[in-house]
């Protein structure tokens, strides 16, 4: 209302002014239009009478004045009269401005098309059974080639990163030798849009990164902050990609709770981790080299979780540990198990309804209960022989793959 | 029922056999020792078998007979909200066990699906028999309905205390911000 007001107050000039930028093309055209046509009338009117001339119709005038606008000029007619002479250099100065600027606005697009192509980033509509990344880290390049190692099935098409990437980043890995397939999604992971590129709703797995990177006026943003668009982009993917496994990256342990409701299967404490990893090399157990031996895909060992043989699930980890030699050769040592793994929804599903496979009602009470205070992912380290294994569990194994 | 054979003629040996499962059935102590009751009950059962896999009785369904499993095994199978079918628990023979007795009194609802996991034998009394039974003895039919009124109510005792249980779960999931 205010501004309506405020444009009423104008002069016509600047009311003119605002409705030719609301009209620019419109009124470039017409402009020209006028100036093509108007020119060649005035320059027919002084040259028809002229001696010498050869501008003698209407026509003549509008085909010298097109011939010249177009910066052509054939010189099969030209004014010969001052005032004739006058009017064309007006247009001769129109036509070059014009022709320059289409000339360069034509190229710009092409070019930028090519560019465009030369980094083409994701195939909304080919994505299927990928892994989405959301955010970037300093030592990404390191990051995926690990990713790419973890899961040898994977290939560097099958990433899709969706970060707000500079050039610099972009041109990186194009140019990597292994990573030069990966997919970018070249947009702040934080929208819904975004997301929806990258296909969160086919790919296998997400996985969100603490992404610290720097706003655009070079501020590093707060923990809190990552951590909040961490938990943003989770609740949104809990909504537009329901059966996907989600893994999200955080600093603060307090803000777990939210992914839990956002459904996130798997959470990683980056900062929990180191500090625990120092705490425990201050009382010299060697723990930390253990650990690096085991999750370093450098080495042969390394920790996993492995199916469990259909047969072998609603027996008791007695059994299992008795028969694991047998499925899986004696580099193998099973350590424990992990219990409620996969989408948490699927899960708390697949609870629920195992919940309600009992005719007391205490049991009953007792079991949805259970449903409610459910743990996904939660490692049991060797349990009690008579542990039931239930549906749903993978075994936490030591595997030396030694060749 | 389609699966069920009725046998009009029993060897002596199988009645005798049967006879005794009769006299295990808790319904029937007050009456096991009274010369001619039980065999008049026994006169009014048909033997049923089934072969395994067969179903006894289906729940939800309506039934008026009552059954005392004979010998084999039969799975008790409950449905959830969510159709999964489960095993609650596995009778076997031999011991008097019965199931169905509501139906005695009234046309009953099954509250479970009986299956057959092995060769099963049921001895068989329809309701119409048994209040045929109850007119002409009653007497000796009184001590069964009492044994049967007394199973009903602790069922509804069950009931009872599953509902404050599930009240109480209800009220507790409410008050839980």
């Amino acid at each position: 209302m205010k501004k309506v007001r405020l444009i009423g107050k104008h002069s016509l000039w600047s009311r003119s002014k605002i409705w030719v930028k609301a009209h620019l093309m419109g009124t470039v055209i017409t402009t020209l239009l006028f100036a093509w046509v108007g020119i060649s009338e005035a320059v027919f009117f002084f040259e028809d009478s002229a001696k010498d001339a050869n501008i003698h119709s209407l026509q003549d005038g509008l085909w010298w004045g097109i011939v010249t606008f177009l910066t052509v000029g054939y010189g099969d007619r030209y004014p010969v009269t001052f005032p004739g002479r006058l009017f064309a250099m007006g247009l001769m100065v129109i036509g070059v401005v014009t022709m320059s600027i289409v000339t360069a606005k034509i190229s710009t697009y092409f070019l930028e098309q090519a560019l465009a192509k030369g980094r083409k980033t994701v195939d909304t509509d080919k994505l299927k059974d990928h892994f989405v990344i959301c955010g970037w880290k300093d030592d990404m390049e390191e990051l995926l080639t690990h990713i790419l190692l973890c899961n040898p099935d994977m290939d560097a098409q099958d990433l899709v990163i969706v970060a707000a990437l500079s050039e610099m980043h972009v041109d990186a890995l194009k140019q990597h030798p292994v990573l030069s397939g990966v997919q970018m999604v070249i947009a702040d992971y934080i929208h819904e849009s975004n997301l929806r590129r990258a296909a969160p709703e086919r790919a296998r797995r997400i996985l969100i990164l603490a992404d610290q990177t720097p706003a655009a006026d070079g501020k590093l943003p707060s923990e809190s902050e990552v951590d909040a668009r961490t938990i943003m982009a989770a609740m949104t993917l809990s909504q537009i990609a329901r059966g996907t496994l989600v893994a999200a990256e955080i600093y603060d342990a307090k803000m777990d709770h939210y992914l839990k409701i956002a459904n996130v299967s798997e959470v990683i404490y980056t900062r929990e981790y180191s500090r625990l990893i120092l705490g425990n090399a201050t009382s010299g157990t060697g723990i930390a080299n253990v650990l690096y031996e085991i999750l370093s895909p450098q080495t042969a060992v390394r920790i996993t979780t492995v199916p469990i043989p259909e047969m072998l699930i609603g027996k008791t980890y007695g059994d299992i540990k008795r028969g694991w030699t047998e499925y899986f050769g004696s580099s193998s040592l099973v350590l424990g198990i992990l219990e409620n793994t996969g989408n948490s929804d699927s899960v708390r599903q697949r609870a629920l309804r195992n919940a309600q496979k009992t005719p007391n009602m205490r049991q009953l009470v007792d079991n949805l209960k259970g449903v409610k205070s459910l743990r996904f992912n939660h490692p049991v380290f060797a349990p009690p022989s008579d542990y039931v294994v239930a549906e749903g569990s993978l075994a936490i194994t030591l595997d030396n793959q030694v060749p | 029922m389609s699966a069920a054979k009725k046998q009009p003629e029993r060897s002596a040996a199988e009645a005798g056999d049967l006879r005794e499962i009769l006299d295990k059935v808790s319904l029937f102590a007050e009456v096991k020792d009274i010369p001619g009751a039980s065999t008049e009950l026994f006169r009014l059962m048909n033997v049923r078998h089934y072969k395994t896999g067969d179903t006894i009785i289906s729940e939800g369904e309506s039934g008026s007979d009552f059954f005392i499993l004979a010998d084999g095994a039969a799975g008790v199978y409950k449905k959830t909200q969510d159709g999964d079918l489960y095993k609650v628990v596995i009778l076997h023979g031999h011991m008097g066990t019965f199931f169905g007795e509501g139906a005695l009194l009234e046309a009953d609802t099954r509250s479970a699906t009986l299956r057959a996991e092995s060769e099963c034998r049921c001895l068989v009394l329809s309701k119409v028999d048994f209040e045929k039974f109850c007119l002409e003895h009653p007497d000796w039919a009184l001590p069964i309905i009492k044994r049967v009124a007394k199973a009903v109510m602790i069922r509804l005792k069950n009931m009872n205390n599953d509902l404050s249980l599930l009240y109480k779960a209800l009220v507790d999931e409410f008050s839980q911000r």
